[in-house]
């Protein structure tokens, strides 16, 4: 399985890839930077901490959850649509083994962004401003953007093995849009409106809870059993589908 | 010494959503086979059941150690030539390093595998796409369409190394003319 993978992440990191990489990194860069209010007065930060604090994480995790979301659809069209060596592969190993290593390739780009993502927040914090404290608290939400990256890699994945077209990733992309506008940070759990309740039960969002910080709105064990659920639905309807058109 | 198999086809129906193709009676006993066809009439659909990569009712029956090439494969085109066999050899218990040097001097490759993919000329992708399928050690080579693309010398070549490969079989199908006196073949009309 690792070689497998390995041979997935092999055939994507092109030139192409590369660059769409390198180019989210500055990005992300300029934006924590901005959203570092470097122009404000150190006094003025060191009064306000707390907000600014509060500030800069809420609008590097909205940020984040853009960046992660287009980059799993850029992979995805890449290592999907228009790369499809899946046929040659099937040659050599089973298609359960080929589906989970790709999957597995999918969520170590990810992976990768997010952590790169995440030192950039880091150093821009610890250097750039006077307020930022590193704690425990930052490697929490560290994990909760691994694990958010994880669910979409697999609603992605799912997506593109029922429709089999790229319609089905650009619907993915879609439903994350409309979680994403429905979200409101920094009000309380009890605060979140009957829709998005009902939107959450199906689709997970990162975000900011009073009084709880970083989190999703259900359990992650709830959005483990869902995607796990998910996958065995997909399984089921794929299970006498030809292997290739 | 393997000795050739023969392959039978019965009561094959493979259904589409407008068409069905309806194969019976079909044996392959030859080492080279060479299947023939009108556009739709079936050809790859059973290179497809015979290689297990689709659903069908009937039986094929046949030594499953196939190895399968694809007419429409899409390349990783982004990586040279050298990134995509490494890929291919890392997925291998003994690495045959060797065999990816005899068959890329064979169809003329070996000095494009520092190019990108993406810069060969279509008969070039197809003799990447037949060198994975080549390079696999299995009993029965099932090849769609292998000379779409090709050269007259790599046409040759591949006939060639059909020939001198006894103990392998070989199921090939083309829509184009192929002077089937340049091998000892059989050939199947659907």
């Amino acid at each position: 399985m690792i070689r497998l993978t390995r041979l997935h992440i092999n055939y994507l990191l092109s030139e192409k890839v590369f660059l769409f990489t390198i180019f989210l990194i500055g990005l992300s860069s300029i934006f924590l930077l901005y959203s570092a209010n470097v122009g404000v007065s150190e006094s003025t930060m060191m009064f306000y901490q707390e907000y600014y604090t509060k500030q800069l994480m809420i609008e590097m995790l909205n940020f984040g959850k853009i960046l992660v979301i287009v980059y799993l659809l850029f992979m995805m069209i890449m290592g999907y649509v228009i790369h499809q060596y899946d046929v040659m592969i099937l040659n050599r190993v089973g298609i359960i083994k080929l589906k989970c290593s790709k999957m597995l390739a999918m969520w170590f780009f990810v992976l990768y962004l997010i952590t790169i993502y995440f030192m950039i927040f880091v150093i821009i914090g610890v250097y750039i401003t006077p307020f930022m404290v590193i704690s425990n608290q930052y490697f929490v939400i560290y994990g909760e953007f691994l694990f958010f990256g994880f669910f979409y890699t697999m609603v992605f994945v799912y997506l593109y093995e029922i429709s089999k077209h790229l319609l089905g990733l650009i619907a993915g992309f879609m439903f994350y849009l409309i979680v994403f506008i429905g979200s409101v940070d920094d009000i309380q759990k009890e605060d979140v409106s009957k829709g998005m309740q009902y939107l959450y039960r199906i689709l997970l969002d990162l975000g900011y809870y009073q009084g709880e910080g970083v989190g999703f709105y259900y359990d992650k064990i709830y959005y483990l059993a869902l995607i796990l659920g998910s996958g065995l639905i997909v399984y089921f309807l794929r299970k006498n589908a030809d292997l290739i058109n | 010494m393997f000795t050739i198999q023969e392959c039978k086809v019965n009561s094959f129906v493979k259904r589409y959503k407008n068409h069905e193709v309806v194969l019976n009676g079909l044996t392959f006993d030859q080492q080279i086979t060479i299947i023939k066809g009108e556009n739709g009439s079936g050809k790859s659909t059973l290179l497809k059941a015979m290689a297990e990569l689709i659903r069908y009712d009937g039986d094929i029956v046949m030594n499953k150690s196939v190895s399968y090439m694809h007419e429409h494969t899409t390349l990783p085109s982004d990586i040279t030539l050298q990134v995509f066999f490494d890929g291919l050899l890392g997925l291998q218990k003994k690495q045959n390093k060797e065999k990816i040097v005899e068959l890329c001097t064979l169809f003329q490759l070996l000095d494009k595998l520092e190019e990108p993919i993406n810069a060969l000329s279509k008969g070039m992708k197809t003799k990447v796409n037949l060198i994975q399928c080549l390079l696999e050690e299995k009993a029965i080579y099932l090849l769609d369409e292998p000379f779409n693309g090709l050269d007259e010398q790599s046409v040759y070549e591949l006939t060639n190394y059909m020939k001198q490969h006894q103990n392998k079989m070989f199921i090939i199908t083309s829509h184009i003319f192929f002077d089937t006196s340049m091998i000892e073949c059989g050939v199947v009309y659907l």
